[in-house]
């Protein structure tokens, strides 16, 4: 067999983060019930026209910089034609003649180590609505119709999976942190088309491309690129089938991926200068006052956590690796907690709450004004960290108030001597047994008898004077 | 002063159509902005009257029917319509009916609740039988709206017939002879107005109309088989044959093969005309066109009638010296030419 | 303009003309087709295309969602629509 090598090229949909649609002033929000959010415009009715949305500009201009693009001095929309009950008008607007910018590099990290992928550009286009199959027949859902998002393309740089993943990854990094979107792949705002195709190492000539389009999942498009690369090689290898130029559907509960034979394919989309919307100047001081206003990138973040704050990398890393995690940290941060305190927590106790594999680190969602009053608690000894360990788990699965619940609960850590060496006293007297083994050399038993300490004291005594008192008098 | 409108330009909760089978029993969800702005001005509204489908001309047949706003206006049903007259019909219709249409500056009159066809070239016009209250009602309806991003910034305008000095009137009267003393001028690419007028017109009424398409709302064909089916049947079965040609001469303008060689060629010379005669506005104030031509077809007579579009020109059409007449003037030489028009 | 053309056209504009509209578009094409010819005397080299006569620049708004219709208006004009959504015969086969 010949040594072949898979080009990729991607085109990655990201759903911009703004209140209000492109166009019209409907809802951007995901979730909503259906058509819900949805105006006479972007149901496709005859009489409104459209105006952009300055927000969703910004976006873009931040999507731009964060990819080290080449911003284009004057931007336009454009027309697209095509008839698909999800798209209202029977037309997208998007850009073609001026995007938003062009000529991008985003840095990727591999096994094989970095690498720099080129970006074609990026332009700014409406999102299509949703259809649902049911009955025999398909409903049409208009909610997500106009919502704003940018068309990220790639040249066909990528040579693997790995190389896909870890640049979808980085992409997320950035536009997360950058505030251009939330990209969840599960919720659709953020999906990939794939183009890939197969050649002869050292060849200089691309193989015949196929598409896999609104691809939401990064297991989906590892497991589709495997089997494309692999059919493509087969292809080319045993002549079993004819490679031609395709829109592909990946059927992830398959494994397989299907032609959308006479769909979509040599369409002729008849792109225009859409006059209903005037230039836009992108100049200079725009630019550098949406970069002002960026918010702190994962690399500066992790830069600072590990050198200003001490933060030991692997965390930084972790904490680092999604917007989310960042956001709690520092909102605790906010609250002026120890740096230490607040890494610990979150990464031996929120890390560990949820260890459902489909959940990532951008799903988790918990109170952080509980959450680092609770730190403050401990820090302050007013609580011991076993009953720290309760709340915590409370303040995340029913966000109760810590403060509230500690003293309803009379929880609060007992350090009155008396009363521990009282409750010492106790434990020792009706076990004799463990007061013995101790006495003859067996020390493993001061765990039980600290645990028949603190069952007396309802667990709220201060650990650390449980353990000096009993010490005491055991060695007594 | 009592009104009417083409039932393109939309009235909330009534049934619009747009002259459309499509949108038989449509009712709309909104008011166009210059309906607010007539009611606000206590102008009375008598009601719609039908345009041709989306207000496209009838051009390639020469049967010529008088539009339901010359009729209306001639029977006495109200003072002014409202209509969009792109294609020029109703410039062609009014002289001849002793009628004036005053179409405005592209961008002073909100096309917000007008249903969209020629988005770069539709304009609300006034259609009325006396200047001076065509005026006021242009007064009504021009100004700035937020929700049409090709509005102009100016609040209000306050057009009226008047002159500081002796307007200046330019015409071609070898090529298109006008009764009125006139400066000379060359009516450089008149001979490709209607081109790129029916060109860049039909590739955005075919654009504009792909919403019509039997999903959301209007005419849905029955028993249908498949979403394709359901598509061009309901089309073709509610689509009048002057949108169907609109539409397919549309696409083919767009596609890849010509869209270098007549669409954006069209755009290019658009551009050519417009710094051509915006020029001759910068040295004259008015020029002054035949409103139509003997002998000439409807679509031919089109270049009478695409100069003032294809710019974003105001223009008057009337009878002047007992000759149908057009003026057209750049923005803000409105009063120039109204003051021409109205002998002043 | 040929059958084979005007069809890929109306499979684009998703029209299918009936017989007699088919030839009145066909005869108004030759026109159109005909007169068309007039742009190829002028000289376009290096022309920018005009698509707005306007010269207004950055017509934006700002990002403030607001609700215009009521979804029981919205689908009231509906040839078709089942609980909350617009229907059509199934698109996925």
């Amino acid at each position: 067999m010949k040594n072949y090598e898979v080009v990729i090229g991607l085109e990655v949909h990201v759903e911009l983060a703004t209140n209000s649609k492109l166009f019209c002033s409907c809802s951007a929000k995901f979730g909503a019930d259906a058509n819900e959010n949805v105006c006479p415009a972007c149901a496709g009715m005859p009489g409104m026209l459209p105006v952009a949305n300055k927000n969703a500009i910004e976006l873009g201009i931040a999507a731009s910089l964060v990819t080290n693009s080449r911003i284009t001095p004057v931007i336009s929309f454009d027309k697209k034609n095509y008839f698909y009950p999800d798209l209202s008008c029977g037309y997208q607007i998007t850009q073609l003649f001026a995007p938003i910018c062009r000529d991008g590099r985003v840095e990727i990290e591999t096994s094989k180590g970095t690498k720099t992928i080129t970006l074609k550009q990026i332009h700014i286009e409406e999102d299509a609505g949703k259809l649902v199959h049911s009955r025999g027949v398909s409903l049409v859902d208009y909610n997500r119709c106009s919502v704003p998002l940018v068309e990220i393309v790639s040249n066909p740089d990528f040579r693997s999976a790995e190389e896909v993943v870890a640049y979808l990854e980085k992409l997320r990094a950035l536009l997360t942190f950058a505030g251009v979107s939330d990209c969840k792949m599960q919720e659709g705002s953020m999906r990939c088309d794939v183009n890939l195709s197969v050649r002869e190492v050292g060849s200089d000539v691309l193989g015949t491309r196929t598409e896999m389009k609104n691809m939401n999942s990064l297991k989906a498009i590892v497991r589709a690129i495997e089997y494309e690369t692999q059919r493509h090689i087969d292809a080319l290898e045993t002549g079993c089938e004819e490679l031609v130029q395709e829109t592909r559907r990946w059927d992830d509960n398959a494994g397989q991926s299907f032609s959308m034979r006479n769909k979509e394919n040599a369409t002729d989309y008849r792109y225009f200068p859409n006059a209903d919307l005037m230039p836009i100047v992108v100049d200079e001081e725009w630019i550098n006052e949406v970069k002002s206003r960026l918010p702190e990138s994962a690399h500066d973040k992790y830069a600072r956590m590990t050198k200003e704050l001490g933060i030991a990398e692997i965390d930084a890393k972790k904490i680092t690796s999604s917007k989310n995690l960042s956001d709690i940290f520092d909102a605790l941060m906010s609250k002026g907690l120890p740096a230490k305190d607040v890494v610990a927590w979150i990464i031996t106790e929120l890390l560990s709450l949820d260890t459902d594999e489909n959940k990532s680190y951008d799903d988790i969602s918990i109170n952080c004004d509980s959450f680092a009053k609770l730190i403050e608690l401990v820090n302050n000894k007013e609580i011991n960290r076993t009953i720290a360990k309760k709340i915590f788990v409370l303040i995340y699965e029913k966000d109760i108030d810590p403060v509230a619940y500690v003293k309803e609960n009379n929880l609060g850590m007992v350090s009155d001597t008396s009363f521990i060496d009282d409750a010492v006293t106790a434990a020792m007297n009706e076990n004799p047994d463990s007061v013995k083994q101790y006495r003859e050399g067996n020390a493993k038993v001061v765990g039980f008898l600290m645990g028949k300490v603190m069952q007396k004291t309802a667990g709220k005594a201060d650990p650390s004077v449980v353990r000096e008192i009993l010490m005491s008098k055991l060695d007594n | 002063m009592k009104f009417m409108m083409h039932d393109d330009i939309m009235v909330a909760g009534k049934v619009c159509t747009g002259g459309s089978k499509f949108l038989a029993g449509f009712k709309s969800p909104l008011s166009a902005r210059v309906y607010e702005k007539c009611l606000a001005h206590d102008m009375e509204f008598e009601g719609f009257l039908t345009p041709d489908e989306f207000s496209i001309d009838n051009l390639f047949d020469e049967k010529d029917e008088l539009d339901s706003a010359v009729v209306a206006l001639t029977e006495g049903k109200c003072d002014v319509v409202l209509c969009n007259d792109v294609f020029g019909k109703l410039r062609r219709q009014a002289p001849a009916n002793g009628l004036i249409y005053i179409h405005p500056s592209y961008g002073t009159v909100s096309r917000f609740g007008l249903m969209q066809g020629v988005a770069s070239m539709d304009q609300i016009g006034i259609l009325c039988r006396n200047l001076e209250e065509g005026i006021e009602v242009l007064n009504v309806i021009s100004g700035h709206d937020v929700s049409d991003g090709t509005s102009l910034p100016a609040a209000t305008y306050a057009y009226a017939a008047k002159a500081d000095k002796a307007v200046k009137v330019v015409a071609d009267s070898k090529t298109f002879p006008v009764e009125i003393e006139a400066g000379n001028i060359e009516m450089k690419y008149a001979d490709c107005f209607a081109q790129i007028f029916y060109i860049l017109g039909s590739a955005e009424i075919c654009n504009n109309t792909n919403r019509y398409d039997g999903v959301k709302f209007g005419y849905r064909a029955e028993d249908v088989n498949g979403i394709n089916d359901l598509y061009v049947r309901s089309r073709t079965e509610s689509f009048g044959r002057n949108l169907q040609l609109a539409s397919i001469a549309g696409c083919m303008v767009l596609s890849k093969e010509y869209y270098d060689g007549l669409y954006n060629k069209s755009m290019q010379i658009r551009r050519l005309v417009k710094d051509y005669y915006t020029e001759i506005l910068d040295n004259a104030d008015v020029i002054a066109l035949p409103a139509k031509m003997d002998g000439a077809t409807k679509y031919e007579q089109v270049a009478l009638y695409a100069l003032a579009p294809l710019c974003g020109f105001a223009s008057v059409s009337m009878l002047y010296n007992n000759k149908p007449t057009q003026f057209i003037c750049k923005r803000n030489g409105e009063n120039a030419m109204f003051a021409l028009a109205q002998g002043k | 303009m040929d059958a084979k053309t005007l069809s890929a056209y109306e499979n684009m504009a998703k029209l299918s003309l009936t017989e007699d509209v088919r030839q009145w578009v066909i005869d108004s094409f030759n026109t159109l087709e005909e007169s068309f010819k007039k742009l190829d005397g002028i000289d376009t080299e290096g022309v920018e295309p005009l698509f707005t006569v306007l010269d207004l620049k950055n017509v934006l708004r700002e990002d403030a969602s607001a609700k215009f219709i009521e979804r029981d208006e919205l689908l009231s004009n509906a040839p078709e629509e089942y609980d909350g959504y617009f229907q059509v015969p199934k698109t996925l086969e």
